[in-house]
C-alpha cells in the first residue's frame, strides 16, 4: 500500500533533475520513485516510523525527534527540506498536546516566553533560509550521479548532531551500569554558564514570575535564537538547549522552565510551520499519520519505561544513534 | 482515505507557473498550521477523558 508524496515528489525533481527523465521505477528501501519522478512510499512503513520515533520519545522522554528527520530521508527518500518542515510542523501538534494536558498545573513565565520567542523568531528565520539557501545551491558530481549541497550539508550537521547526543546517552548508560542510581546533570552548571548570567550588556530585564532579579536582555534572546536556529534548521524542538538554558543560565526555577518552554515551544513550532509551509517544505499527509502515530507510540512508550527502565535500554538508544549515522554516511555515498 | 491524500495533494501543488520557486496556497498554509494542532487538542482530551476513567496518570508528553 503505497503513499503519493506530492511536496516530497516537487523537490525531488527540484533537487535532482534528471528524475523528471527517469524511464524505469526506482525502487529503495520503502519507497519507490516512478516517471515522471513520483515519490510513493510504503504506508505501513511510515507507520512502523512513526510508532517507533513515539516509542522511544515516550520511553527515553527526549531525543527520539531526533531521529525522525534522518530517517525520514534514509528510508523514505524524503529530501531533507521536506523532513525538517515535516517534523517541525507534527511538533505543533505534540506541543498543543503536552500545553493542554498541562493545563493550570503549569507555572508559565509569559513575559519571558515572549522574549524567547521573539530570539527565537529571528533563529528560526534564518535556519529555514539556510535551507532555501542549499535547495538552490545545486549539487556536486559523486559516483554515476550527482549529491545535492542539501543532502550532504544536513547529513554532515546531523550526523554530528547525533553523534554528539548518542555520545551523551552513552556516556550516562555506562555511568548508570556502574553507579545505579539517578544520574546527576551536575556538570550542566559551569562556571560559562555563570558568566553568562551575569554578563554585563545593558539592557537589563526583571523577570519576577522567574525570581530573576537582573539580566542582559541580549541572553535571553541569544538562547531563543540559538533554539530557534536549531527549530528552523533541522526541525527539532530546541528544547535540549532550552531547557538546560533556562535553569543555569537564566537561574529559572526547573517547574518554571517546564511550563515556559512549553509555552515557548508552541509559539515557536507554529511560527516554524508558518514560514516553512510557505516555503513549501511541509508533507501533510506525512504530518497527520507521523503525528498520530507518534502520540500512540509515546503512550506505549511511556507504559513501558515504567516495567522495563533500564541501563542498557540507554545503550541500545544510544546504538540506534550510531547505526543512523552509519547509514547516513552509506547513503551518501551508494 | 483515498479522498483525504487527494484531497491533501491538490493543496499541495504549487500555484506558481511551471520552472518558478514553490508557491504556496493559502489552504496548504493554513491546513498545516490547523491540522496539527486540532489533532493535539483532540488527543489531549482523548488522554484526559482516560485519565479520569481509569484514575491513572498517563505519560508520553515528552517533545
Amino acid at each position: 500500500m503505497d503513499l503519493f508524496l506530492p511536496i516530497a515528489s516537487y523537490w525531488q525533481t527540484v533537487l535532482a533533475p534528471e528524475l523528471a527523465k527517469l524511464a524505469q521505477p526506482i525502487h529503495g528501501w520503502w519507497y519507490t520513485i516512478v516517471p515522471p519522478g513520483q515519490l510513493l512510499v510504503n504506508l505501513p512503513a511510515v507507520v512502523v516510523v512513526g510508532l517507533l520515533v513515539g516509542l522511544l520519545t515516550g520511553f527515553f522522554g527526549v531525543a527520539g525527534g531526533f531521529l525522525l528527520t534522518p530517517w525520514l530521508n534514509l528510508c523514505f527518500a524524503v529530501p531533507y527540506n521536506v523532513a525538517v518542515g515535516t517534523d517541525l510542523t507534527q511538533m505543533v501538534g505534540t506541543a498543543t498536546m503536552a500545553r493542554v494536558r498541562q493545563g493550570g498545573e503549569g507555572y508559565v513565565d509569559y513575559t519571558l516566553g515572549l522574549l524567547l520567542f521573539g530570539g527565537s523568531v529571528i533563529g528560526v528565520e534564518l535556519g529555514a533560509r539556510i535551507l532555501e539557501l542549499l535547495k538552490y545551491s545545486g549539487g556536486i558530481p559523486a559516483g554515476s550521479g550527482r549529491l545535492s549541497w542539501l543532502q550532504l550539508v544536513m547529513s554532515c550537521i546531523y550526523g554530528l548532531l547525533l553523534l554528539w547526543i548518542g555520545a551523551l546517552v552513552f556516556r550516562e548508560a555506562r555511568m548508570s551500569l556502574r553507579q545505579p542510581g539517578p544520574a546527576l546533570a551536575a556538570a550542566m552548571g559551569t562556571p560559562g554558564a555563570n558568566r553568562l548570567r551575569t554578563l554585563h550588556l545593558p539592557p537589563f530585564i526583571s523577570l519576577p514570575v522567574s525570581g530573576v532579579e537582573s539580566i542582559s536582555l541580549w541572553v535571553v534572546l541569544g538562547v531563543g535564537f540559538l533554539s530557534g536556529l536549531l527549530t528552523g534548521l533541522l526541525g527539532v524542538s530546541g528544547s535540549f538547549v532550552r531547557m538546560p538554558a533556562l535553569i543555569y543560565v537564566l537561574g529559572v526555577p526547573t517547574v518554571v522552565s517546564i511550563g515556559t518552554n512549553l509555552f515557548e515551544l508552541l509559539l515557536t513550532s507554529l511560527y516554524g510551520t508558518l514560514t516553512h509551509s510557505l516555503k513549501g517544505n511541509v508533507e501533510l499527509s506525512l504530518v497527520i499519520i507521523l503525528l498520530i502515530t507518534g502520540m500512540v507510540g509515546a503512550q506505549v512508550g511511556a507504559a513501558l519505561q515504567r516495567r522495563l527502565a533500564h541501563p542498557l535500554g540507554q545503550l541500545f538508544f544510544a546504538c540506534l544513534f550510531f547505526l543512523t549515522i552509519i547509514l547516513m554516511v552509506l547513503r551518501l555515498f551508494w | 482515505m483515498s479522498s483525504l491524500s487527494t484531497w491533501l495533494a491538490t493543496i499541495s501543488a504549487t500555484v506558481g507557473a511551471p520552472g518558478q520557486p514553490f508557491q504556496a496556497s493559502w489552504s496548504y498554509v493554513a491546513t498545516a498550521l490547523l491540522a496539527p494542532a486540532l489533532i493535539g487538542l483532540a488527543a489531549a482530551l482523548i488522554i484526559m477523558a482516560l485519565e479520569k476513567i481509569m484514575g491513572v496518570r498517563l505519560g508520553g508528553g515528552g517533545i
